[in-house]
């Protein structure tokens, strides 16, 4: 049985914003790198979010926590391909889509490097989307899918 | 300050900008997302949201 009150979401791959509309059209769809972003809202305001299987956490860039004007809680540690940063730990409120098919999760943990001048957008990572949805990557047909949970 | 759309409807978005979007069309981008809230809820579109030009194919985390 699925998890109760959650939806099922299909989202597309998408190419960067500065080249989206022109790939559209373009011939070699394959010159420009694809990435599963994902339309979320934090604190009711909606962003466009990387589904990164690869985080523990959510991950909010600092300008955007600053934006959200986000309580930073203590610091933590954490751990990057790169090396180590320090972050702030957090809370704020999630829903994942947008429009009738929004899934409220409720106020989650999330993480805040300390360094604002990161160039990452928001992470989606494993807790709490991937507790709570079954999520397959199909990068080849260019499309991705979270499926509420089945007990 | 943000760079709005000039009389071609090009908005120049720099990489690594945060940038306001309506669907697939940019309306609005700038390093600091703090100056597109002003834009964002004046618009009161459910379709404009905000989003990052992320350019490095390199995995973040």
């Amino acid at each position: 049985m699925q998890e109760q009150g959650l939806h099922k979401h299909t989202y597309p791959y998408k190419y960067p914003v500065g080249v989206r509309r022109e790939m559209k059209h373009a011939e070699d769809k394959d010159s420009m790198p694809i990435q599963p972003l994902m339309p979320i809202r934090l604190s009711g305001i909606a962003f466009e979010a990387l589904l990164d299987s690869g985080a523990t956490h959510i991950l909010i860039p600092r300008r955007i926590a600053n934006m959200l004007e986000l309580k930073l809680g203590d610091m933590s540690e954490g751990t990057s391909a790169s090396g180590r940063f320090p972050q702030f730990n957090t809370n704020v409120n999630l829903s994942v889509g947008i429009g009738p098919k929004c899934d409220e999760m409720g106020t989650v943990e999330a993480t805040v490097p300390e360094n604002e001048n990161l160039d990452i957008p928001i992470l989606i990572g494993q807790e709490p989307v991937f507790e709570r949805y079954k999520v397959t990557f199909e990068r080849y047909k260019h499309k991705f899918q979270l499926v509420p949970k089945e007990d | 300050m943000s760079k709005k759309k000039n009389k071609e409807h090009q908005v120049d978005v720099r990489p690594n900008d945060w940038v306001l979007m309506r669907g697939d069309e940019v309306i609005a981008s700038d390093p600091d997302p703090k100056n597109l809230m002003r834009q964002y809820h004046s618009l009161k579109d459910s379709n404009v949201y905000i989003t990052k030009n992320i350019t490095d194919t390199h995995l973040f985390f």
